[in-house]
């Protein structure tokens, strides 16, 4: 729809068509460079994700004992590890599993703590003190060396990693919500709905949720770069998925660190895989945060 | 934590798994000589079945001194080490040449340096309790007490195998007959370690005959004392032992290092699991976990060089300090900076000892034949469908090439693996582990034969379901990469899909195990336990009656053979009897086995009398008495 | 105030209450027990001799009886004993582990914080400039590339290269300083480059959004120099938000150190909780986290408190 009216001295300035949502994003983005690199990265790393099997050169789990530890060549991009493993195949192959918990426990996570955050700082009262008290002692835990016994209970599989992760991200995303939910329900706006005769429920999802859709989306960019790391050091201490799943929080694990200085791909691959997913996903989140929030919009 | 189980450089972090192949010496050779009551004690001739390769001048006398012409040199590059053939590799790294080390031909002519402090990688236990039910973990800290027997171990002069069985803390021994066993105790006064309760006090034959019976009495020494029926004290110097039957098994059974002759008071006052008190080489004088662990020369130790002939008091060191150092990585930096004084290495690859080599030109290495218990194998629920058929099992076994797994993991440095101590048996002096021809038909690769066999067994493609195969997260490193080739093995040349389990660390394997219809449903990686004799690889493990049989074996065949050759005190005849045992075993395949790799112990040059005994998995480990031997210049 | 302090004394209580629950169950449920940790698979052990131990060891109450038991002792400030390492107390643990763990803690704020703040607020100042680039690449790089990795490689490279290792094997700062910095050296710097990424972004991001408020913007308008913009409002401001990550700094440090508490070989808290599980050490299990949550909590109510001082809006109820 387009308006246009001739410059009159109460109008100083012609009225310009609204341009439409998309194009008004892209215009933002597209003077946020790294908001721009990091949207490419994390888009490549979703393609990689989906069609892994198809780009991946050999089967991530095949051994071939007689061509252990090899450099990179043309035939094994990154070379091979201690069973003869393709190490590129393994991280394309990784990237999946790793976007599968990141996103997973993201997903489940975000979303219970969004309703339990949003029901929290609606309702108010008891129940809103009860949960904020049960949140302050999850928080209260140790993290890492708790999230390690939550997977010794659950035993360690991908399954139970998503779940204890999902676990390890509500939290945050109870405190965030419940914040907002207490502001927006005071907003005169929503009074006024209610005194329309809007039920709760309505009020909840109608009115406060999309206020607060914007910190959830920021928090939730962010956090599957923890999460991905979180897996890792998980990993690290031996309480990741299972081998021979190729994650890549095994393939920095003990058995190719010791060969660190012999066959520094081994370890190199999967570290970058990490570092670039996480700083992707931690830049994706900063460009989101100063798009969402308009405070914030820069020179 | 992903606990690494190659290169160990001292100690890693505290996994009960890796402390118990740590604790582990198993047993070797002959003792026939000995159980045929020819009076043990120090001096006499080791049987000659036992004799590692090469030994030369008898330890000791001068004119070792002089190494003979042709002997290669003692430090080697890694950049050689890389391309050296395996045979090289028996000659040059042989641990008789480290009797030929410079400061070894010093010290023969002015005799060893005491003092100095010996640093490792080693972090406290949690408990010193030796008569309770974590004895094996304890006993891998050698030193404070001393035992009724123990193996001839001279350090650098050999021998490296376990030959004789010689009196520790006594005089001597002798079988008056097949079923009595007398001790005398030394002439010189021996003493406890000066720590409350005991202080210090001289140590008795009441002594001895506490520590004794309380050895009986205990779960994991028990079964050692079986068959004993009388334990009694004469005279003040003197202890009987007398057997309801012959026990063949009891001489180096009784030398495990955890049969420990513990104090009196400790017992009564419940100290026991806090501090270590005996009458050995060091005292205890620090104990703290996470950070490290310290001993001291006791000043009345009643033991006197027996290599140099100085007449000195043992032991040579001042001290021997350990620190606990849990990450493989920061063992490996400690090692490169000097910080600790030897590595010795289980289950490594050519490129583990490689590395080490880089980050110390100077070191001296050696290579020994490995443990026969220490290495990973995969245990089968024979009990369950599909593993109640042989033909299942001996296909699974030959789907496995162990020859590839040895050159792709080992870098040619390993052998196929059987649990069974092959220094036993007669085999012509070879200390070597066994050989593919020794395991009979289905430890070779045969991949045709095992496709016939599944189908013989009616089963077209794979199990016709995924088979679960579970492991404790220490069970990572090189032995992963050995079962996850076996794992791939099967994949491909079966079409098996095997589906991993695993347990986040031991406590919560060793519960998956012991459960109501316990272990795991199909496979489970597993270790031969740590022993000194056949018999516990024997019928420890194997007997349907026993508590240690985890694989769930119940074959009559085996069980008969195994109880026949407890009592069997002729070497040779039990030697056969045992060898059928293997020999079904091995046609059953109850067990499915992967491959040992050969054990190097990588030293500081400046560190002297110290070359690994082949049944330790731990240096120090497992009772070793070298540590009272070592020095440092 | 007063009230304020009170009503979060109680909501703490709770939440320790809550906390002991949460972990006494998570550590029962852990498959295996102390027992099992001490045998290790040794296969001569019987059931019996199994059951006997437990009794020994006072494992073998029913989960509510323990835990009234265990609640019992608590109340009383009693933590009970190591039920692993024989003889010793839980509090003895602990404090023994306390040092090493807030000394690599504190050094690492030291350097983290300073750091992080300072170049945090260059970054917002010259936010988009060449300046402001590099300084949140480096950020990033920090959050991005695992701790451990950066540790393991870095301890490699230095013993490979240049043999050299940190002295491994503690020893308290006062029983030889040097010794002490030294070993904690290494750590120190790994640690607070990987948290000062955070909080850089954290103070970066509250600069810009105080800088765009429009009391800044008016004092600039009046010809404040920009020093006194910037120190009297810009900073002020964001130092509020930068308070509450102090907070969450602190439990980062305590919990987070288990890493390089492992790889440098520090008989810290962390690594001492982490023993705890895998030896399945019930009572140290307890004692570890209890401890944990309260110094947790005590440093959320000393931040809001704080905060109640710094911002004036801010009036706590």
């Amino acid at each position: 729809m387009t308006v246009s009216a001739p410059a009159t001295p109460l109008a100083p300035e012609p009225l310009v068509p609204r341009a439409g949502f998309l194009e008004r994003q892209w215009r933002v983005w597209r003077r946020k460079k790294i908001g721009l690199a990091s949207l490419v990265v994390v888009g490549f790393l979703l393609v990689i994700a989906a069609i892994g099997p198809l780009i991946a050169t050999h089967d991530p789990n095949r051994n071939k004992l007689t061509a252990t530890l090899q450099s990179p060549s043309p035939a094994h991009y990154f070379g091979t590890d201690k069973n003869g493993r393709d190490i590129y195949s393994r991280v394309i192959i990784g990237a999946r599993i790793s976007v599968v918990i990141g996103f997973s426990a993201v997903a489940v996570g975000i979303t219970l703590g969004s309703a339990i955050g949003l029901i929290s700082g609606f309702v108010g009262g008891a129940l809103d003190y009860g949960i904020q008290r049960v949140v302050d002692a999850v928080m209260a835990l140790p993290g890492l060396v708790m999230l390690m016994a939550l997977v010794s209970v659950l035993q360690p599989s991908l399954p139970s990693l998503i779940v204890v992760l999902s676990i390890w991200v509500m939290p945050r995303a109870i405190r965030v919500v419940r914040g907002e939910a207490l502001i927006t329900r005071e907003l005169d706006y929503v009074n006024a709905a209610r005194a329309l005769g809007a039920t709760s429920l309505r009020l909840m999802f109608r009115h406060i949720l999309p206020n607060v859709m914007a910190p959830i989306l920021i928090i939730a960019s962010v956090t599957v770069g923890q999460a991905i790391m979180t897996e890792a050091s998980l990993s690290f201490l031996g309480l990741g998925v299972p081998p021979p799943a190729p994650t890549w929080g095994n393939m920095l694990s003990g058995n190719n660190r010791q060969y660190m200085t012999v066959a520094p791909w081994l370890v190199i691959a999967p570290g970058v895989a990490i570092s670039i997913t996480v700083l992707a996903f931690n830049m994706f989140g900063d460009a989101l945060r100063d798009v969402l929030d308009p405070r914030l919009r820069g020179s | 934590m992903n606990l690494s189980n190659d290169w160990i450089v001292g100690r890693r972090r505290l996994s009960r798994r890796r402390a118990l192949r740590g604790a582990a010496v198993i047993g070797a050779g002959v003792a026939g000589a000995a159980l045929f009551g020819c009076g043990g004690g120090d001096g006499e001739q080791p049987a000659p079945a036992a004799q590692p390769k090469g030994a030369a001048a008898p330890a000791g006398s001068p004119g070792a001194a002089a190494a003979p012409a042709g002997q290669p040199p003692v430090a080697v590059k890694a950049a050689d080490f890389q391309k050296m053939p395996l045979a090289q590799m028996f000659k040059d790294l042989d641990p008789m040449r480290l009797r030929y080390l410079p400061g070894q031909v010093e010290a023969l002519k002015k005799g060893p340096v005491t003092g100095g402090t010996l640093q490792y990688s080693r972090d406290a236990p949690p408990t010193y309790d030796v008569l309770g039910v974590g004895a094996l973990f304890v006993s891998s800290f050698p030193g404070t007490h001393n035992s009724l027997l123990t193996f001839e171990m001279n350090g650098d002069f050999g021998p490296f195998g376990a030959t004789k069985i010689i009196a520790d803390l006594p005089q001597g021994y002798e079988f008056v007959d097949n079923t009595t066993l007398v001790f005398k105790l030394r002439n010189e006064p021996i003493y406890w370690h000066d720590h409350p309760p005991v202080k210090g006090r001289e140590f008795t034959i009441e002594d001895l005959k506490y520590g004794v019976e309380a050895l009986k009495k205990a779960p994991t020494q028990g079964p050692t004392y079986r068959d004993v029926d009388t334990i009694t004290t004469p005279d003040a110097k003197t202890l009987v032992i007398r057997f309801k039957q012959s026990a063949a098994y009891f001489l180096r059974a009784s030398a495990t290092p955890y049969q420990w002759l513990v104090a009196k008071e400790q017992v009564e006052d419940g100290s026991l699991a806090k501090w270590a008190i005996g009458t050995g080489a060091f005292r205890l004088v620090k104990s703290e976990p996470t950070v490290g662990i310290r001993f001291e020369r006791n000043p009345k130790y009643f033991k006197t060089d027996p290599i140099y002939s100085t007449g000195k008091k043992l032991p040579f060191l001042d001290a021997i300090d350990g620190k606990a150092l849990p990450d493989l990585a920061t063992n490996n930096a400690a090692w490169a900076a000097g910080q600790i004084d030897y590595g010795y290495a289980v289950n490594v690859s050519r490129t583990d000892v490689v590395e080490r080599l880089r980050d110390r030109p100077d070191a001296v290495i050696v290579m020994v034949p490995p443990p026969p218990s220490y290495f990973p194998l995969i245990a089968m629920n024979s009990q369950t469908a599909p593993f109640t058929d042989v033909r299942v099992r001996r296909a699974l076994s030959m789907a496995i090439d162990r020859q590839a797994m040895i050159e792709g993991i080992a870098g040619g440095v390993a052998a196929p693996a059987y649990g069974q101590d092959w220094t036993y048996f007669d085999r012509a002096d070879n200390p070597w582990p066994w050989t593919m021809k020794e395991l009979g038909p289905y430890i070779a690769y045969n991949p045709k034969e095992a496709k016939a066999l599944l189908q013989a067994a009616g089963f077209t493609k794979g199990l016709g379901r995924p088979i679960e195969l579970g492991f404790a997260t220490s069970d990572s490193g090189t032995n992963a990469a050995v079962w996850l080739a076996m794992a791939d093995f099967w994949k491909q040349e079966l079409g098996i899909e095997v589906q991993i389990s695993m347990a986040p660390d031991n406590p919560a394997f060793a519960q998956k195990l012991r459960s109501k219809g316990g272990l795991y449903q199909d496979l489970h990686v597993a270790t031969p336990l740590p022993a000194w004799d056949p018999d516990d690889w024997a019928f420890g493990q194997l007997n349907s009656k026993s508590t240690a049989n985890f694989y769930k074996v119940n074959d009559a065949k085996i069980d008969e053979l195994s109880e026949k050759q407890q009592r069997i005190l002729d070497v040779n005849e039990r030697r056969q009897v045992l060898k059928q045992l293997m020999d079904r075993d091995l046609d059953q395949m109850y067990r499915l086995w992967g491959i040992d790799f050969y054990k190097f112990t990588i030293r500081s040059p400046k560190l002297f009398n110290f070359a690994d005994h082949y049944l330790a998995w731990l240096t120090p480990g497992w009772g070793e008495r070298k540590l009272e031997m070592a020095w440092k210049a | 105030m007063w009230r304020y302090v009170v009503r979060r004394a109680v909501g703490a209580a709770i939440v320790l209450w809550l906390v002991s629950i949460f972990v006494f169950v998570a550590v029962r449920a852990l498959p295996g027990d102390a027992v099992l940790v001490k045998i290790g698979e040794s296969g001569r052990i019987s059931e019996a001799q199994l059951d006997a131990a437990r009794r020994e060891l006072g494992l073998d109450d029913p989960v509510m009886i323990a835990y009234a038991k265990w609640a019992g002792g608590f109340v009383r400030g009693d933590l009970g004993d190591s039920v692993i390492q024989e003889g010793m107390s839980v509090n003895s643990r602990i404090r023994k582990a306390l040092t090493p763990t807030l000394e690599l803690s504190l050094l690492s704020a030291a350097i983290g914080l300073p750091l992080a703040i300072g170049l945090g607020v260059i970054s917002g100042l010259r936010q988009d400039t060449w300046l402001d680039y590099p300084l949140r690449l480096a950020a990033i790089l920090s959050l991005s590339v695992p701790n451990f990795v950066i540790a393991v490689s870095a301890l490699t490279f230095l013993s490979r290269r240049f043999a050299y290792a940190p002295p491994f094997g503690w020893v308290d700062l006062w029983d030889d300083p040097l010794h002490n910095l030294e070993i904690l050296l290494l750590p120190v710097l790994i640690s607070g480059f990987s948290v000062s990424g955070t909080l850089m972004r954290m103070t970066r991001s509250s600069v810009l959004e105080v800088m765009r408020q429009d009391y800044v913007r008016t004092a600039r308008a009046k010809g404040l120099a920009a020093r006194d913009v910037i120190w009297r409002h810009i900073l002020r401001n964001a130092l509020i938000s930068v308070t509450t990550l102090l907070g969450i700094t602190v439990a980062f440090m305590l919990s987070g150190s288990v890493i390089m508490e492992v790889i440098f070989a520090i008989p810290g808290v962390g690594r001492l909780t982490l023993t705890a599980i895998q030896q399945r050490d019930y009572t140290q299990i307890m004692g570890n986290t209890m401890f944990f949550a309260a110094v947790v909590l005590i440093s959320n109510l000393a931040v809001d408190m704080l905060y109640g001082v710094i911002d004036p809006r801010v009036k706590l109820r």
